[in-house]
């Protein structure tokens, strides 16, 4: 972090100027830099990047305006979510759009909001997969409960993982996105070994 | 600094139509995580839509900007729900009736506990899940028979303003299909979902119009 107010702000002068770089790579750091220590005064530079010939430069360019969080990048952003050839760039556009206007905090939590509800899903798969191998041979309630008693002994890792996903408000979310009974059975006995 | 309610407007437009139409997997799945972060309850019925993708990334995402939003929810956004689940009218009349009584839905019960007096009491409370599911249903299917033209509706704004039209002619149904949501809670509406569409998608939100219906 620059400590020295004149100094950084002959960094971002310096940076505002190699955003017109010829080369594209400079021009992408330039953006990545100024969504670091640019402010509301670069947003007219970090606007007119989007249209850069180079998608990298875009997509820097879309991050920076991201984090800079001026209501003055929206109209430009949605035209490149609407028109920009790269798909990369297009998501990154709906990212920007999605935080620009929240605080810094407010992103934060959402962040792992979504970071948590991306992990259920991974473990909602997994436990999909363990069904899958369950389901050929057949077994009764009990040697599920066993099966999976073991599974969780072997990898403490995982236990310790579910043990944190399996909080009381995502159990509900889990057992709507399994849909088969024997599916709930696991989810159950899941519960039951990690609180143990 | 408060956005104007003009680039609100844009920005809102922008992300529903990248959700729903953009070819790329990742941007319809960025985009409904964005309209997730805008918490703004117009962006309900586009995610209910969204929850139909056909891809896996872009459901989840949906279902988890639904929960974002989820405490802004109105009992309107049911009916948008519901016209989603009946977006298959084959399902809806191919599908034989469901006998709830032989369900396995003792694996519903919330909590996991092991004794017999547990067992027991899960069982007293899956006779009322059970029942509260087939009233779901049966209100359902009522609402079904009486209107064949919106469940044949392919247009989907269409379809959601003659339900909106119709539960408003019949506030009767109307309540009481509120009610029986209410009293079965969830799992009673997803079992009844799930016996009636045949559909692992539409389970989706059920606990979200939950929400909704004790929010009202």
């Amino acid at each position: 972090m620059i400590q020295n107010l004149a100094h950084k702000q002959m960094a971002i002068e310096t940076f505002s100027s190699t955003l017109r770089d010829n080369s594209p790579e400079i021009r992408a750091q330039s953006a990545e830099v100024l969504g670091v220590i640019g402010s509301y005064t670069e947003v007219p530079e970090l606007i007119n990047a989007l249209k850069d010939s180079n998608a990298q430069v875009r997509l820097n360019a879309t991050k920076a305006l991201a984090k800079i969080g001026d209501e003055n990048a929206i109209p430009a952003l949605c035209q490149l979510l609407s028109e920009d050839p790269d798909d990369e760039v297009r998501s990154s556009a709906a990212s920007a759009l999605g935080r620009i206007g929240n605080d810094t905090a407010q992103n934060i939590a959402d962040d792992s909001d979504i970071e948590a509800s991306k992990s259920i899903a991974v473990f909602t798969s997994k436990i999909q997969q363990l069904l899958i191998q369950f389901e050929q041979h057949q077994p009764q309630n009990p040697e599920v409960h066993q099966s999976i008693a073991q599974i969780l002994q072997q990898q403490p890792d995982l236990k310790q993982k579910l043990h944190q996903f399996l909080s009381p408000s995502s159990i509900p979310l889990i057992r709507a996105l399994i849909q088969n009974s024997l599916g709930q059975t696991m989810l159950d006995a899941i519960c039951q070994e990690v609180a143990d | 600094m408060p956005i104007s309610n003009e680039f609100r407007e844009m920005r809102f437009r922008s992300l529903c139509h990248s959700l729903l139409n953009d070819p790329s997997i990742t941007v319809r799945a960025e985009s409904a995580l964005a309209l997730g972060r805008l918490r703004d309850e117009k962006a309900i019925p586009n995610l209910c839509q969204a929850l139909t993708d056909e891809n896996e990334q872009v459901r989840i995402n949906a279902v988890t900007a639904l929960s974002i939003l989820d405490e802004s929810l109105t009992s309107s956004d049911i009916v948008t729900l519901l016209i989603l689940l009946f977006r298959v009218p084959k399902a809806m009349s191919e599908t034989p009736k469901y006998d709830f009584r032989g369900a396995n839905i003792g694996n519903f019960a919330e909590t996991v506990q092991g004794d017999q007096i547990s067992t027991q009491q899960n069982y007293a409370a899956s006779q009322n899940l059970a029942e509260a599911a087939a009233e779901i249903q049966k209100l359902l299917e009522q609402l079904a028979q009486n209107n064949p033209a919106i469940f044949a509706e392919q247009d989907q704004a269409v379809a959601i303003e003659s339900l909106h039209q119709e539960l408003k002619r019949n506030p009767t149904l109307k309540s009481r299909l509120l009610s029986a949501l209410k009293s079965g809670g969830t799992e009673a509406l997803k079992i009844a979902l799930e016996t009636i569409l045949k559909n692992p998608l539409v389970a989706i939100p059920v606990e979200t119009i939950k929400g909704w219906i004790e929010a009202e």
